[in-house]
């Protein structure tokens, strides 16, 4: 019983600790779209709309779009703009997707974001439709979708991470083992009887 | 408050890369600290504390604050951020002297066994002596600092996460290595007399002086980045990049001077009179040490008891309850009952039938994460229990077991029997099958223990009870005595023998003897029989049981068990044959073998899923045993060698398994959902709603999974070649040796570890979605 009690503070702390750290992990920012590369900037209709992609180079796969939308006047972040964007062949012709931005998905908030499977390589035209009270604008830019990473390459971080650790591992037997060979070698001069025996 | 200003104060980014270190340093560090304050309170004061947890929170404001979103458009808030970094995250944390409270908040033995060479190592001391003198740390700092501002390389960092995350690692580690000096964290002994560290400083400070005039007077903006990001707050690139030269000059100049003021004006004033060591406050010091040192010598013997899940209040209570394990088998029951009924009356479609989502997609998904981290529970709720113990009233039970018949080698059997099955029937794809086979299971359950006495299904037949088995020896949590001397004197012995209001272990697991979690199914009945309380549910050190070869109870030596180590070796190569069949390259290999043999495809693939399962790892086991024990030269038996080494393969087939299971269940984990609302439409009871079968499609765009399953085939990885040192360690003898038992066993590792990661990365069939 008295263990118990002893226990039940240090695990109400550890509890709270994790509920802290899994409240963090959970509260991941989906895109990171803090902006990314400027692909287009256009005024029109009172407002500047620009436009950002993120990784830098687009490769197949996700794909971070961002816009913000300001006044012209003021420069001021308009928050209220209702944002699509859509990716279409840079040749013209049907959308290949299209998505609806908002600000949670952005890490900041001032910009608006979405994530995009861009599914092929090749050349594409990302336009971004704005529309704020009665003006609409549109920001689009031509970009290059890349091949994906061979995947060993884009996982390489996390292959090298059990040679590195069996290389660790291997240098800190080393020193153990050299440490208690030398400790060995200074108890034997100490105790040269001993060390006989 | 400005809706735009609310919205750039709220743009926080929680990476959990960055903050779960962050919070576990503290945690450390905090334990650490704790205890030191408690001996040395006038080294260890609250200030340090602050000074640390300061630090870490500085780190965090830098790199997941508004400061961080906004610093790809204001070059001003990058250099704020950096500031940051380097001006008050660096100083605050070696304010916090944090190397003592950091050592001694890990626990002992990761300080002694995987620190301690480390530390001791003269080489790495000379390596932090140069590291810490100081004209290094003032090359360091700024040298990273002027490097950095490169615009090819402020760019590059500007367009890729991982060259961000090193710029900024970077200037953390060169500001620690130039403030070490002036702040001299307690043990460290600082090298250079406190006056020669005021030219030191104002060398930095005309550095940081020349670099942010370069930024206030450039007639040109220096960084594309800047020139093209929208211009927000009124300002234009030029002049933000102005701004920033002005803070760096600004901060940076009194980062740098105010310290050196500080010291310079310590440096001329004379020196506070200091109580004499014999004056009272140092005996009163002394006797406070004395007596703290003695508190923390008592709580850390307290301490050493391992954690023990039902000591724990609340969750102790439930566990401990008769009711726990009864109610976690009539909600399994009925679960089952439930896969029965739709697995005869629903679609025939598995996708839509929960005979087809709930065993394959869900069930296995929880039952490999629970025996990993938490133990055998899964055994604890088996439904099959539920009629096998009401079969008991029934029938007889009196028979014994047969002796040819208590080994592993029927489990093994049966195991490979039940994968063969899988691969030629599809169970996955045939809710009626998934049925029978429920059915089956019960009855074989009910037969068998209803005939034979003790849980000889459990223990000799259940080919899930055996996976269980094996698998949960990783797991952090195993039923053993808590003291035992109690044990010593107990002469009733009712953890196996049971009393009037108890049985006692069906298992034949006595107690006392008991080692690991191979052949526990987690009942507690040796929990509840024991007369002395004297049997918890406590914390080991996981996979550790694979590398001891005591003398268990019902189980001998695992040394002598070559039909454990074989169930252990078909469990292991399964992983991978089960997870190969999946992907697409092997589908089209055997398509095409099939072809070119002339035979058909099914019974061609249950012959090489036997290869896969019996000879193959047989023989690669016996190949690594025999050229293992002639390397070494040991005089180890060929038998005791393959028996223990094979079970260091363990945590590997578990970790392919597990990687298998949760890729299914990430990427088919909605499908339950429309699968429910399905069945209870057909039940009568629209209370659900309308089928979303879009749900039951497959996740496609889950870029975590992969790099999640890749890393926990790492750890897999790791654990098994660690098990294989062990291992090999225990026989003794010099260094190469031992390596040379273990290196055909761990060349294996890397094989298998490679066919794992091969696998990942093909295209699947999604079992049990939409699409497959």
């Amino acid at each position: 019983m008295r263990d118990r009690r002893r226990l039940a503070p240090r695990a109400a702390r550890a509890a709270l600790v994790l509920a802290v750290a899994c409240g963090c992990v959970v509260r991941v920012a989906p895109a990171r779209a803090d902006g990314g590369l400027v692909r287009a900037s256009s005024e029109q209709a009172g407002l500047i709309v620009t436009l950002f992609t993120a990784p830098t180079p687009l490769r197949v796969g996700s794909a971070d779009v961002s816009v913000l939308v300001q006044d012209v006047r003021t420069r001021e972040a308009l928050l209220d703009a209702a944002v699509d964007v859509r990716l279409e062949p840079a040749g013209g012709g049907d959308a290949l997707l299209t998505a609806r931005l908002d600000h949670a998905t952005a890490t900041n908030k001032l910009l608006q974001a979405a994530t995009l499977a861009l599914a092929q390589p090749g050349r594409f035209r990302l336009v971004a439709t704005v529309r704020h009270g009665d003006a609409s604008a549109v920001a689009s830019a031509e970009i290059e979708v890349a091949e994906p990473l061979p995947a060993l390459l884009a996982l390489w971080p996390l292959l090298a991470l059990p040679p590195a650790v069996v290389g660790i591992f291997i240098v800190h037997q080393w020193l153990r083992r050299r440490s208690l060979g030398t400790a060995r070698e200074i108890l034997a001069a100490a105790h040269p009887g001993r060390a006989a025996r | 408050m400005h809706p735009a200003t609310r919205a750039a104060l709220s743009s926080f980014g929680f990476d959990p890369w960055i903050v779960v270190p962050l919070l576990v340093t503290a945690a450390i560090y905090v334990r650490g600290w704790r205890a030191l304050h408690a001996q040395m309170p006038e080294r260890f004061g609250r200030a340090q504390l602050a000074a640390f947890l300061g630090g870490l929170a500085a780190l965090l404001l830098a790199v997941a604050s508004p400061l961080d979103s906004f610093a790809g458009l204001l070059l001003t808030v990058h250099m704020l951020q950096h500031l940051v970094l380097t001006m008050v995250a660096a100083p605050l944390l070696l304010l916090g002297a944090p190397q003592i409270p950091l050592l001694r908040g890990l626990p002992s033995s990761v300080v002694r066994t995987a620190l301690g060479p480390f530390l001791a190592s003269p080489e790495l001391r000379a390596l932090g002596r140069w590291l810490t003198w100081p004209p290094v740390g003032l090359i360091a700092f700024v040298g990273v600092t002027w490097l950095w501002h490169i615009p090819a390389l402020y760019e590059l960092a500007l367009r890729s996460r991982g060259w961000h995350a090193l710029e900024h690692a970077t200037f953390v580690g060169a500001a620690l290595l130039f403030w070490w000096p002036i702040v001299a964290p307690w043990p460290s002994v600082p090298v250079w007399p406190r006056w020669a560290l005021l030219p030191y400083m104002l060398v930095a400070d005309v550095a940081n002086t020349a670099l942010s005039a370069l930024f206030s007077f450039s007639e040109s903006v220096l960084y594309p980045t800047y020139a093209a990001a929208p211009r927000l707050a009124g300002t234009s690139a030029l002049g933000d990049q102005a701004a920033a030269g002005a803070i760096m000059w600004l901060l940076g100049s009194l980062g740098l001077l105010v310290p050196a003021g500080v010291i310079a004006i310590r440096l001329l004033s004379p020196p506070l009179a200091r109580p004499g060591e014999h004056g009272e406050r140092a005996r009163a010091d002394d006797a406070a040490r004395a007596l703290a040192a003695a508190r923390l010598a008592a709580t850390r013997r307290r301490r050493r008891a391992p954690l023990d899940l039902l000591a724990l209040p609340v969750l102790g209570a439930v566990l401990r309850s008769p009711r726990f394990p009864r109610t976690l088998r009539l909600v399994s029951l009925a679960l089952a009952a439930l896969i029965v009924a739709d697995g005869f009356l629903g679609p025939t479609m598995a996708p839509m039938n929960l005979a087809g989502v709930l065993p394959w997609t869900y069930w296995r998904g929880f039952l490999v994460v629970t025996l990993l981290v938490a133990g055998n529970w899964f055994c604890t709720a088996c439904p099959f229990l539920v009629p096998r113990d009401l079969g008991r009233r029934f029938l007889p039970a009196r028979l014994r077991w047969p002796r040819a018949l208590r080994a592993k080698w029927l489990a093994a059997a049966l195991l490979v029997a039940w994968l063969c099955f899988y691969e030629a029937a599809d169970p996955w794809d045939a809710p009626a099958l998934t049925a029978w086979i429920v059915l089956g299971y019960f009855a074989a359950a009910v037969v068998v223990d209803g005939l034979f006495r003790g849980a000889a299904f459990c223990k000799y037949v259940c080919p899930i009870g055996q996976f269980n088995f094996v698998t949960a020896t990783l797991a952090p949590f195993e039923v053993r005595v808590k003291q035992p001397d109690a044990c010593a004197a107990c002469t009733t012995r009712d953890c196996i023998r049971g009393n009037a209001s108890q049985r006692g272990c069906e298992l034949d697991l006595y107690q006392p003897r008991k080692q690991g979690n191979l052949d526990c199914t987690f009942c507690l009945d040796c929990v509840h029989a024991c007369p002395h309380d004297n049997v918890g549910i406590l914390a080991v050190a996981p996979a550790i049981d694979l590398a001891r070869d005591p003398r268990r109870s019902s189980l001998g030596r695992l040394s002598a068990r070559p039909d454990v180590a074989t169930l252990a070796l078909v469990l292991v190569f399964g992983a991978f044959a089960n997870a190969a069949a999946m992907a697409a390259p092997v589908v089209g290999w055997q398509q095409a073998l099939a072809r070119g043999l002339g035979v058909a495809e099914e019974p061609l693939v249950v012959a090489l899923l036997l290869l896969a399962l019996v000879p193959l790892p047989l023989a690669v086991a016996f190949a690594c045993a025999a050229a293992g024990r002639a390397l070494a030269g040991s005089p180890a038996g060929l038998r005791e060698i393959f028996c223990r080494f094979s079970l260091a393969l363990v945590p590997l087939g578990a970790g392919m398994w597990a990687a298998h299971v949760l890729f299914h269940l990430a990427t088919g984990g909605a499908s339950l959902w429309p699968v429910a609302q399905r069945a209870a439409r057909d039940a009568g009871v629209a209370l659900l709603g309308t089928p979303a079968w879009s749900m039951a499609a497959p996740s496609g765009g889950l870029p975590w999974l992969l790099p999640s399953l890749v890393l926990l085939l790492d750890v897999a990885l790791l654990v098994t070649l660690w098990l294989l040192w062990r291992i090999a360690a225990s026989y003794g003898g010099r260094a190469r040796r031992e390596a040379a038992l273990a290196v055909p066993w761990g060349g294996v590792a890397c094989v298998l570890w490679a066919a794992a990661i091969w696998i990942l990365l093909q295209p699947m069939e999604m079992r049990g979605t939409m699409v497959h």
